[in-house]
């Protein structure tokens, strides 16, 4: 299961994990990619919260949590090739956490509704 | 139509008049007002201010790479980081901050859109050759006269906002500039995003106004309304202006001082993590010579401490540093795990 915040975000969905990242559409909108400032291991995101920053050529911006929960993985990746994320932004998650409010999940949109936001 | 956002100024006579002229403050102040507009506020807004020698280095940018921290102390220089992205710049009364506040469909949009209107008000004044590059800079004949980085804000209702910010610079020193924007010693493999250097030029090579018509003409031209900040607003952004001051910010939550050469040590660097200002992890590393089996009774008592030099300091009381590693003195190691610390 995929859910995509207001924001941009998305949160990919196994089990009780959530692997956080940009949309296609956020990242064509930011351009090439330059820096990813991620969390670390350990750290605590809260829903609506910001967590990093992505940077492109063009600007930056702030990355906001989807949901709430631990950060049990990074995308260490993206810290030697930013540019992963414009290349396949739904593969290169950046953060992987444990989700810590399974409802939090319902005030996301579902892809088919992502799609109708990013239409309009 | 753009708002000029004003403050109320104290005058002689103890009254109070609102001036586009903003000055006086620090700079942080300047970005919270910023991100106060963006966030609170609907429409667009322009703000001309400046600030004593500060300098400001990028979103992801590493300040131990990009500029000398030493210096800027030993002189009185502020130091900060702001939200948008790209390179250091140096700050002062002759370099005039231009912020430009707006909603944002399109970055490359918005971007060209202000930095088009400032080439024009360039042109307007009667210098002939300004225009805009395509790397978001200004440029008269050739040279860089001003130049704009980009916070791109989205907001929970799903609004997008856009701070658009940079320099305009009326007169400038590069000498100072160029000290104060080398690094002390260079760094090895240094992260975050790296500075590009520009052949500058100024407003008045080209131009003969004084800095008073200048920011008079500049604030006609760009804007065509006004809008004054009030002592809510103000106390508002006085809140927002705190988290600029943070260490953790400022430096980064893993700092890494970089290798120094210590004579009679050898080389040492430390790289420190940080979480809510204090310290959760410190690595040494270095072809110094070590005295015992482990380094940790030097590290451990720094775990859970402040990142200012008087914890730190306060920490390592009673620790001689010279019986774990050779030669090494405690004020040496509290100025190489301090060196980032903010002295106040």
């Amino acid at each position: 299961m995929i859910k995509y915040s207001k924001t941009h975000e998305y949160v990919k969905v196994e089990g009780e994990y959530g692997y956080i990242g940009v949309s296609d559409y956020a990242q064509k909108e930011l351009g090439n990619v330059v820096y990813v400032d991620m969390p670390e291991v350990g750290d605590e995101l809260e829903a609506g919260e910001d967590f990093g920053a992505i940077e492109s050529v063009k600007a930056a911006s702030d990355l906001i949590a989807p949901v709430s929960g631990e950060v049990v993985e990074i995308n260490e990746a993206l810290e030697e090739n930013p540019r992963l994320v414009n290349a396949d932004a739904m593969a290169n998650w950046i953060v992987k956490v444990k989700i810590a409010d399974p409802a939090e999940l319902d005030s996301l949109m579902d892809e088919a509704q992502y799609a109708e936001y990013i239409r309009k | 139509m753009i708002n000029a956002v004003r403050m109320p100024v104290a005058m002689p006579d103890g009254k109070f008049r609102p001036s586009a002229a903003m000055q006086g403050e620090r700079l942080p102040f300047y970005l919270a007002a910023e991100e106060w507009l963006a966030r609170k506020c609907r429409g667009d807004y322009f703000m001309m201010w400046s600030v004593k020698p500060t300098v400001i280095f990028g979103r992801n940018q590493d300040p131990t790479a990009e500029l000398d921290i030493d210096y800027c102390r030993s002189h009185g220089i502020e130091f900060y980081r702001r939200k948008s992205g790209g390179g250091c710049v140096y700050a002062d009364g002759n370099n005039l901050m231009f912020s430009y506040i707006t909603d944002c469909d399109d970055v490359v949009t918005t971007f060209s859109a202000f930095t088009g209107r400032v080439a024009a008000m360039l042109s307007c004044l009667g210098i002939a050759d300004a225009s805009a590059n395509g790397r978001n800079d200004i440029l008269i004949a050739g040279r860089k006269v001003s130049g704009y980085a980009f916070y791109f804000l989205r907001l929970p209702d799903g609004r997008q906002r856009a701070i658009v910010h940079g320099t305009m610079l009326y007169d400038a020193d590069p000498e100072t500039m160029t000290r104060i924007l080398t690094p002390s010693a260079a760094k090895l493999n240094a992260k975050g995003v790296k500075s590009v250097r520009s052949r500058i030029t100024t407003v008045r090579e080209h131009l003969h106004i004084s800095l008073e018509d200048f920011r008079r003409k500049a604030i006609e031209a760009i804007t065509d309304s006004k809008f004054d900040l009030s002592p809510s607003d103000i106390q508002t952004i006085r809140q927002m202006e705190a988290e600029y001051y943070r260490d953790e910010w400022t430096y980064g939550r893993r700092q890494r001082s970089g290798h120094q050469r210590l004579e009679g040590v050898g080389t040492i660097g430390a790289d420190i993590s940080l979480k809510d200002n204090k310290i959760t992890a410190i690595e040494l590393s270095g072809d110094f010579f070590t005295l015992a089996p482990a380094l940790r009774p030097l590290t451990d008592p720094l775990i859970g401490v402040e990142h200012t030099a008087e914890a730190i300091s306060k920490a390592l009381e009673g620790v001689d540093t010279s019986r774990y590693i050779a030669n090494l003195t405690t004020d040496r190691f509290i100025s190489l795990i301090a060196r980032q610390a903010a002295t106040t």
